[in-house]
C-alpha cells in the first residue's frame, strides 16, 4: 500500500523541514511566552521536547552542526525547568536567535544546505558557545539561587526540586503553553495526493454538467411524449385511419430509440459519477491517514544510539507498520512514545551482563506494535527487561505519605502501577540524563489524554514491562459489515468477528428453550440482535438466517439480524458527549451515501449476551413460542445486594411467581426490555444506574407506560418516597415488607395471583 | 391545450421538480436570518416562521432567527439503541457532521403525523430541519414547513391565551399576530433546555 499515505513520497530531508517547521513555532512562541513571565514548568517541558526533537531529526538527517544547536538549547531549557536558571531576556534573545537558525535551514534547498553549513558554521558554533556560557546577566528577575551551570549536573531529587512550586506558582499569561494550542485543524497534504483529489474533484464537476445535458435531452423524450400523445388522440379522433395510425407508430418508434439511447447514457454516466464520487471519498479520507510505519522513523535511530550510550544492546522491533492512523493522533503521540521507549531503554532494559546473569539472552528486545482491536487503536511498547517491583512501589507510596501502610497493604499490583502515572513520582532514585527528565509518566498520560486516549501499564518483575496505549476509535477508519437489525443499519468492525454466517433454518436447534447451532463441532447460542438492541425483530419466514458470530472459545455467540447489507470502510467517531455511554454502541459514523450509522461495540455486546445466556432466560423464538403458552406470572427483581435479592426472589417463588433478577439499574433495564415481565421490583441506590434512573428510563417507553413497578428501599424517609412515585413507580415499600407480607400482598394487589 | 401552453406549464413543472428543496435559498435566507440584532432596527426582532403540523391543522411557530444555525432539507433520523424515545429521536447527519435530533412537536406535546403521501401537493416535501444551538449543544428538529422571516416588534408579543396546552407555553415567549396568522414564537434557550433534558 504505497499510496495509503501523504508521507511516503518525502525525502527524509523533506521530514526533517515538516518537523523543524512545527517546532520551530512552538518554540518562538513558547520562549516569547517565558520572557512575559517567570519559566513556568509547563512552558518550558513542550521547549525542551520541541529542541529535543528537533535534534533527534537533525541526527537523523546528518545535519551535525544542528544536532549541537539543538542539543544546547535543549540544555538551556533543562537548566530552566530545573530551577538552575531563570531565563533571562538576553538569554530568550540567544535561543530565539539559534530559532532564526533552524528556520533558516529548514528553507534551504537539497543542494544548497552543504554551502549553507559551511559558510554559518562559524556563527552557529558561536551560538552554541553562548547557549554553553554562564546565564548572562540579569537585570530584571531577582535571581534567587542560581546554581551554577551544567557543567556538573546534579540532578536534584524529585522532593527537593523545585518543580511543582514553580508549577503552581499564578501564571496566567502561560495558561496557554505552545504545546495545548496547535495550530488549529490544519492537514498536511502530499502534492500528489492533493493532485489526485483536485483532478478527481475536477472530473465530477465534468460528469455533472454531463448530467445537465442529460436533463435537456430527458426534456425532449418529454416532448416525444406529448407527440405521442397528440397521435394518439388523432388516431382515436381519425378512428384509426391508416395515416393517423402510421404517424402513432412513427412517434412510438422514436421516442423508443431516444429512450434507449438515453438510458445507456444515464447508466454510463451514473457509473462513472459513481467511480468517481467513490475515488474522491476514499483518497480524501485516506489523506487523513497515515500508516503507522511512517509516524515511528525516527525510532530505531534513537534506540540504537541511546543502547550504545548506555552500553546495552537492544534491538527494536515494530509490528502493524502498515496500520493506519489518523496524522494528527500521530503526531501527538510521537512524544509520549519517545518518552516511554527511553523509560524502557533507561530503567527497563538491563545490562547485558545483568541479562546473562539473570538467564536471559544479552541482547534486549523491545517492541513497538500497532493493531486496530476493538474498534480502539492499541500501541503497544514491550519490552523483557527487568519490570517493576511492586515491592518499592508500595515501599515509596508509603514513603511519599500518598496512602498509609495498611491501605498500601491491601493494594493490588495494578494498583501499584497505577501510582506510577502520578505527578512527580519516580522510582527511579536519581534522575538520569536520559528519561528522568521530567518529562515523567503523568504527562505521558496528560498527552495521551489529550487524544482521547488512555495509557495504562503492566508489569511483571524479572519478565518486562508493558506499555498499553488505546485510543478512540476516533478518525481511525476501520472496515465494517453492514448489518440490518430491527430495521435499523448498524457496523460491526470485521476484525471483531468471528464469521458472517448464513445459518440453514433447519440447523437451528431449540435447547432448553435457547436458539442454537451447530459450529465446527461446538454448539453456538443464538440470539436475536433486536432484542439485545431493542426494537423489533422482524419475523420473517425464511430459509436461512443471516448471522454474525461474535466472541471467542466458550463465549462465542451468535446474533441474528434481519440482513446482511454489505462491507464499508468507516470513518469512526466518538459519539456525542452529550449522550453519555450508550449501551452496546462503540461509536457512530457517517455512510458514503450520508446516512449515519452506529458501530456495535462488541465487547458490550459479548457482556450481555452472556448475562442474558448465564440468566437462563428463554430467548429468540423458542421464547416466542413459550411465551404465548406461558401462564405464570413473571417478575424481574433488580438489587444489588445479594442478601436482599436473593431474599425478594425467594419470597417470590414461594408464592408461585417465575422470578428473574439484575444486578444494577442498568441490567435490569437491559432485561426488561430482552425479556417479558408483569412486574418489576427494584431498589433505589444501585450502582450504574439508579432505581430512579432506571424507573424514569423504562417509564419513557410507551410498552413499559403501564408496567407495574414496586421500588423496595432501606430509605423511608417521605421525600425519597416521593421522589420515586414521581419518577413513576406504582407502589414504596421498605425493607421491613419482607417480615410482614405486605411485599407479597403488593405484588397480588398489582398483577393478581402467580397463575 | 395549445403546443406552446403546454410546454410552458411543462416548464414551470420541470422547474418545480428541479428544486424539490432549495438548500442554497434557505440557507442565504438563514444567513439573512443570523444577522446580528444590532444591525436591525431597535424595535424589531426577526423571527423564523414554521409550521409544525399539518397545513389545515398545525401550529404556527417562530424562533429568534439569531439562534438560528442553519436550515436544511429533510434528513433522516436514525435512532440511538436504547435511547431514542421520547423527545430524542437519534442522530441526524447534517452536512458532514452528526447532530442530535430531537422531536420539538414531542416537546410540545403536538401532534406528530408523517405526511400524507397522495395527491400532487405531496410531491413537494415542504419538511426541513432546523438547527439551534450553540456547538456544544446543537440540536436539529424536523418542522413541517417555513413560512419566511419576518420583521416583528416584540412589544406585540401577549401572553399566550389559557387555552393553550401548558407544555407549549413552558417553551414560549409570547404569542403575536403575522399577516392575519397567530403565530407562537418560541424561546429558543427553553427548547435546548427541554431537549437536553430529554437526554437524561
Amino acid at each position: 500500500m504505497s499510496d495509503t499515505g501523504g508521507y511516503g513520497g518525502f525525502s527524509l530531508l523533506e521530514l526533517f523541514r515538516l518537523e523543524a517547521e512545527s517546532h520551530c513555532a512552538a518554540l518562538s512562541e513558547g520562549l516569547l511566552a517565558l520572557e512575559k513571565g517567570p519559566a513556568d514548568k509547563s512552558v518550558v517541558e513542550p521547549l525542551m521536547r520541541a529542541a529535543h526533537s528537533i535534534k533527534g531529526a537533525a541526527r537523523i538527517v546528518g545535519l551535525d552542526v544542528i544536532v549541537t544547536l539543538a542539543h544546547a538549547m535543549e540544555e538551556c531549557f533543562l537548566a530552566a525547568k530545573d530551577g538552575r536558571e531563570i531565563l533571562s531576556s538576553s538569554r530568550v534573545d540567544q535561543l530565539l536567535k539559534a530559532v532564526d537558525v533552524l528556520d533558516e535551514v529548514r528553507a534551504l534547498a537539497e543542494p544548497d544546505l552543504a554551502g549553507w553549513t559551511q559558510s554559518q558554521s562559524a556563527r552557529i558554533t558561536d551560538l552554541v558557545a553562548q547557549l554553553k556560557s554562564p546565564p548572562p546577566a540579569s537585570v530584571a528577575p531577582p535571581a534567587p539561587v542560581v546554581t551554577p551551570p551544567p557543567a556538573a549536573p546534579v540532578p536534584p531529587t524529585p522532593a527537593a526540586s523545585p518543580a511543582p512550586m514553580a508549577a503552581s506558582a499564578p501564571a496566567p499569561v502561560l495558561a496557554q503553553s505552545p504545546a495545548s494550542a496547535p495550530i488549529a485543524g490544519s492537514v498536511r497534504v502530499a502534492t500528489n495526493v492533493m493532485n489526485r483529489m483536485l483532478f478527481l474533484a475536477g472530473e465530477s464537476t465534468v460528469e455533472a454538467a454531463r448530467l445537465q445535458s442529460l436533463r435537456d435531452l430527458l426534456r425532449g423524450v418529454k416532448a416525444r411524449e406529448r407527440a405521442l400523445e397528440t397521435a394518439l388522440q388523432s388516431v382515436r379522433e381519425d378512428r384509426g385511419s391508416d395515416r393517423s395510425l402510421a404517424a402513432l407508430v412513427q412517434v412510438a418508434d422514436e421516442m423508443q430509440v431516444a429512450l434507449a439511447d438515453q438510458s445507456a447514457r444515464f447508466d454510463e454516466a451514473f457509473r462513472r459519477l459513481e467511480q468517481i464520487s467513490g475515488a474522491l471519498y476514499t483518497q480524501v479520507l485516506r489523506s487523513r491517514m497515515r500508516p503507522f510505519s511512517e509516524g515511528i522513523t525516527a525510532f530505531p535511530r534513537m534506540v540504537r544510539d541511546i543502547a550504545r550510550e548506555l552500553g546495552k544492546s537492544v534491538d527494536l522491533r515494530i509490528q502493524g507498520e502498515s496500520v493506519e492512523v489518523d496524522r494528527d493522533t500521530l503526531q501527538k503521540l510521537e512524544s509520549p512514545l519517545t518518552h516511554m521507549i527511553r523509560n524502557s531503554l533507561d530503567h527497563g532494559i538491563e545490562t547485558p551482563a545483568e541479562r546473562t546473569a539473570a538467564g536471559k539472552s544479552p541482547d534486549a528486545v523491545i517492541t513497538l506494535s500497532a493493531r486496530h482491536q476493538s474498534g480502539s487503536l492499541i500501541i503497544e511498547i514491550r519490552d523483557d527487561g527487568r519490570g517493576i517491583d511492586p515491592e518499592i512501589v508500595r515501599r515509596k507510596i508509603i514513603d511519599r505519605g500518598m496512602v498509609d501502610a495498611p491501605t498500601a497493604a491491601e493494594l493490588t499490583r495494578a494498583e501499584l502501577l497505577e501510582f506510577l502515572f502520578l505527578p512527580g513520582f519516580s522510582t527511579k532514585q536519581a534522575a538520569t540524563t536520559l528519561s528522568g527528565r521530567g518529562v515523567g509518566l503523568d504527562i505521558v498520560q496528560s498527552t495521551v489524554r489529550e487524544v482521547s486516549g488512555a495509557v495504562s501499564l503492566d508489569s511483571e518483575l524479572g519478565r518486562g514491562t508493558r506499555f498499553t496505549i488505546r485510543l478512540p476509535v476516533t478518525r481511525s477508519v476501520i472496515r465494517a459489515a453492514l448489518l440490518r437489525i430491527a430495521g435499523e443499519l448498524y457496523a460491526v468492525p470485521l476484525a471483531r468477528l468471528d464469521r458472517i454466517a448464513l445459518i440453514p433454518d433447519s440447523d437451528i436447534q431449540p435447547v432448553q428453550g435457547r436458539l442454537q447451532f451447530t459450529l465446527d463441532n461446538d454448539s453456538v447460542a443464538l440470539i436475536p440482535a433486536a432484542e439485545i438492541l431493542g426494537g423489533d425483530q422482524s419475523q420473517q419466514d425464511r430459509q436461512v438466517q443471516p448471522a454474525i458470530i461474535i466472541g471467542a472459545g466458550a463465549d462465542r455467540c451468535g446474533l441474528t439480524v434481519d440482513q446482511i447489507c454489505g462491507e464499508e470502510d468507516l470513518v469512526v467517531r466518538p459519539l456525542d458527549s452529550r449522550l453519555g455511554s450508550v449501551p452496546h454502541i462503540a461509536a457512530a459514523a457517517i455512510r458514503s451515501d450520508g446516512t449515519p450509522v452506529f458501530v456495535l461495540d462488541v465487547d458490550d455486546l459479548l457482556r450481555s449476551l452472556k448475562k442474558t445466556l448465564q440468566g437462563g432466560r428463554l430467548l429468540g423464538t423458542a421464547a416466542s413460542h413459550a411465551a404465548a403458552s406461558r401462564t405464570r406470572r413473571r417478575i424481574l427483581v433488580v438489587d444489588d445486594s445479594i442478601t436482599v435479592r436473593e431474599v425478594e426472589r425467594q419470597l417470590l417463588l414461594r408464592r408461585g411467581y417465575e422470578v428473574d433478577v439484575a444486578v444494577d439499574g442498568r441490567e435490569g433495564y437491559t432485561a426488561l426490555r430482552a425479556g417479558r415481565y408483569d412486574l418489576m421490583v427494584t431498589d433505589v441506590d444501585m450502582p450504574r444506574m439508579t432505581g430512579i434512573e432506571l424507573i424514569r428510563a423504562v417509564r419513557k417507553e410507551a410498552k413499559f407506560a403501564d408496567l407495574p413497578i414496586i421500588i423496595v428501599s432501606y430509605k423511608d424517609r417521605e421525600e425519597d418516597r416521593l421522589l420515586g412515585l414521581e419518577a413513576g413507580a406504582s407502589a414504596y415499600l421498605t425493607k421491613s415488607s419482607f417480615q410482614d407480607d405486605s411485599l407479597i400482598r403488593m405484588v397480588e394487589d398489582l398483577i393478581g395471583a402467580p397463575t | 391545450m395549445s403546443q406552446s401552453s403546454a410546454a410552458n406549464s411543462a416548464d414551470a413543472i420541470f422547474r418545480l421538480l428541479d428544486k424539490p428543496v432549495v438548500p442554497a435559498d434557505l440557507d442565504a435566507d438563514a444567513a439573512l436570518a443570523a444577522r446580528p440584532l444590532e444591525q436591525r432596527s431597535v424595535r424589531s426582532v426577526r423571527l423564523l416562521l414554521f409550521r409544525l403540523g399539518g397545513k389545515s391543522d398545525g401550529e404556527n411557530a417562530a424562533l429568534f432567527a439569531n439562534s438560528l444555525r442553519r436550515v436544511t432539507p429533510i434528513a433522516r433520523a436514525v435512532p440511538i439503541p436504547h435511547r431514542s424515545h421520547g423527545v430524542l429521536r437519534g442522530v441526524c447527519n447534517i452536512r458532514g457532521e452528526l447532530v442530535l435530533c430531537a422531536n420539538l412537536h414531542r416537546l410540545l406535546s403536538l401532534p406528530h403525523s408523517p405526511p400524507v403521501d397522495s395527491g400532487a401537493e405531496s410531491a413537494i416535501d415542504t419538511r426541513r430541519m432546523i438547527v439551534i444551538g450553540p456547538s456544544e449543544n446543537s440540536w436539529v428538529f424536523e418542522v413541517d414547513g417555513l413560512l419566511g422571516v419576518e420583521n416583528v416588534d416584540p412589544a406585540t408579543f401577549r401572553q399566550p391565551p389559557l387555552t393553550v396546552a401548558h407544555s407549549m407555553t413552558d417553551y414560549t415567549v409570547g404569542v403575536t399576530d403575522i399577516g392575519g396568522r397567530s403565530v407562537t414564537v418560541l424561546d429558543s434557550e427553553r427548547v435546548l433546555a427541554g431537549f437536553k433534558a430529554g437526554l437524561a
